[in-house]
């Protein structure tokens, strides 16, 4: 028993010594956020002189860094609420109602789960569209990644509800909207937050869409603004760093806050990405 | 019941339209663009036969994108399986601390790959990065690498970055897989007089089959499309020496070479395919075999 606990000993501090190989990076980027030019020039991990606040302010005035905020929560936002109402409705019916019809078109949507985009035509179909470099063209391109694994996710929990509630509720002069909207909406909420909390963070985190569909910078989400940024001010690390801290500090609640529904929805949704 | 009525095939309408068109009719356009000779100078999409497919063939670029993905895909998901499954099995012990650990290992999971890059573009830097600052204790010669600049290294230091991303989301989803095994066959175990080994290899493992089958499917399709990553830290470069498929799609479209960029991306995708197809059959039938 006692060689038992000594070992346990041994592992914990052995993996607290690893997980600084995770700390320290991501405590550079705070601390070099809060020091001066000069200062950030060699990136340590040594406390600043005096904390630079105004790195924020500038960061806020020069990135356009309120402009992509709100441009990055438009798009998640639309984009996550449209791909988890969307998928959860027709995976509703096509779970309840295993027509050969709604079972081809299950099997059709399942092929958005491998295939990769093909993105040079994606640019020429919105183009088409007139929804290149537009809000709502990257939002449905989200839209359309997204619905096969809401679908697929949806599809199972449908499957775990009674049948009989519908059936009970139809019976009252229930109809198929207010069916889904009024009561099978609500049984499903765990498995819609696992949904909405990965696509959150795939959306909010991804770089490739906007930056293949969207030219205009004033329609940037604050990932493709870093990356602008660090362009422009690559020599200024202090206000990289202050700048990766807004654009990541969304991600860091979103985390906390649905850190259990996290697990579940990547393991079925990052087949996707 | 009208099961037409109580459940009107309306709810997958709107979804349907939308994924055929942003989804569907991009991957079957992509395939015919990847047939004809347009590019940004001459607009007019003519039939070209397979000749895009030949100068891929024959791009150095594009030879590289293919060797490069390729190892990258393999050396990533090896070392990530291996050091998220260590980390798994040493998390599943009754540690103080255990949960506050978990979180920190997972953590590196949540931030873009874009701005995971940028961080670490700092740390590799040549003369003030934290890297050669903190090798540089140990002897100059060791502080001295220019770890992203350096053909010989890049491609090394990316694969680095990318372990140091994704080996938590590995853990998380083999400790879910770790938690559903039962107890009792380790109690069993240590009654025949097994020891810890003996119960890793002929327990822990074939258990283990379904939930590592997911894991290395998810790495090998992540890596066969990484992207942000490599765009933050290297670009492709130096030289050629980080290409990879997605970046070379990106920059045949930066060229205006848009039916050999849609080759390219159609390569991707049959990869994907392939290996999804194969990885599932293959891990598959040894789930059966155990």
């Amino acid at each position: 028993m006692k060689k038992q606990k000594i070992y346990k000993t041994i592992l914990l501090i052995c993996m607290w010594v690893l997980s600084l190989s995770v700390i320290f990076p991501l405590l550079l980027v705070i601390v070099n956020s809060v020091k001066t030019a000069a200062e950030s020039d060699i990136m340590r991990l040594t406390l600043p002189k005096a904390f630079q606040f105004t790195n924020f302010k500038v960061v806020m005035a020069e990135g356009k860094v309120l402009r992509s905020f709100f441009n990055s929560v438009f798009i998640t936002v639309c984009g996550v609420g449209l791909s988890s109402i969307l998928g959860t409705m027709a995976a509703f019916v096509m779970a309840r109602n295993p027509s050969r019809l709604n079972r081809s078109v299950r099997k059709y949507f399942m092929l958005g789960l491998i295939i990769p985009m093909q993105v040079i035509s994606l640019i020429e179909v919105l183009k088409k569209l007139h929804l290149y470099n537009q809000y709502v063209g990257l939002i449905l391109v989200y839209v359309a990644i997204f619905l096969p694994m809401t679908m697929l996710l949806a599809y199972s929990a449908v499957k775990a509800l009674p049948k009989e509630m519908d059936e009970a509720a139809m019976v009252d002069g229930c109809g198929p909207l207010r069916l889904f909207f009024g009561i099978i909406i609500h049984l499903m909420k765990p498995v819609i937050t696992t949904i909405c909390v990965t696509q959150f963070m795939f959306i909010w985190n991804d770089f490739q869409f906007p930056l293949y569909l969207i030219s205009d910078s004033n329609k940037w989400t604050l990932v493709l603004g870093v990356y602008g940024f660090i362009g422009k001010y690559s020599s200024q690390w202090n206000l990289v760093c202050a700048h990766i801290l807004i654009s990541s500090l969304p991600i860091v609640l979103i985390y906390l806050f649905g850190q259990k529904y996290i697990v579940d929805g990547m393991v079925s949704g990052a087949v996707k990405g | 019941m009208n099961l037409k009525k109580a459940y009107p095939n309306y709810f997958w309408i709107i979804p349907l339209v939308i994924y055929t068109v942003i989804f569907i009719l991009p991957s079957i356009m992509g395939l015919l663009f990847s047939f004809t000779n347009w590019t940004i100078y001459s607009p007019v999409k003519t039939f070209s036969g397979l000749d895009n497919y030949k100068n891929l063939l024959n791009d150095n670029m594009f030879r590289i994108g293919i060797k490069n993905t390729i190892a990258f895909t393999v050396f990533t998901t090896i070392l990530k399986t291996v050091v998220g499954f260590a980390l798994a099995i040493a998390l599943n012990v009754k540690l103080r601390t255990k949960n506050l650990l978990r979180t920190v290992f997972y953590l590196p999971t949540i931030f873009s790959g874009l701005i995971i890059g940028v961080i670490f573009k700092s740390i590799l830097m040549p003369n003030n990065g934290l890297l050669n600052v903190f090798l540089s204790f140990f002897g100059p010669a060791l502080g001295a690498n220019d770890w992203l600049g350096q053909p010989s290294t890049a491609m090394f230091s990316v694969i680095l970055v990318e372990i140091w991303r994704g080996a938590g989301f590995c853990m998380v989803v083999l400790l879910a897989g770790l938690q559903g095994i039962s107890t009792e066959y380790y109690e069993a175990a240590t009654i025949d007089g097994a020891n810890g080994w003996q119960k890793f290899k002929l327990i822990t493992t074939p258990l283990m089959l379904p939930t590592l089958n997911t894991v290395i499917s998810l790495n090998v399709i992540g890596g066969l499309k990484v992207f942000d990553i490599i765009i933050a830290l290297t670009k492709g470069g130096p030289g050629l020496s980080t290409e990879v498929l997605s970046t070379t799609v990106y920059k045949y479209l930066g060229n205006g070479a848009m039916g050999t960029g849609s080759a390219a991306n159609m390569c991707l995708t049959i990869f994907v395919i392939l290996v999804f197809a194969l990885v599932n059959g293959g891990l598959a039938k040894l789930e059966v075999d155990q």
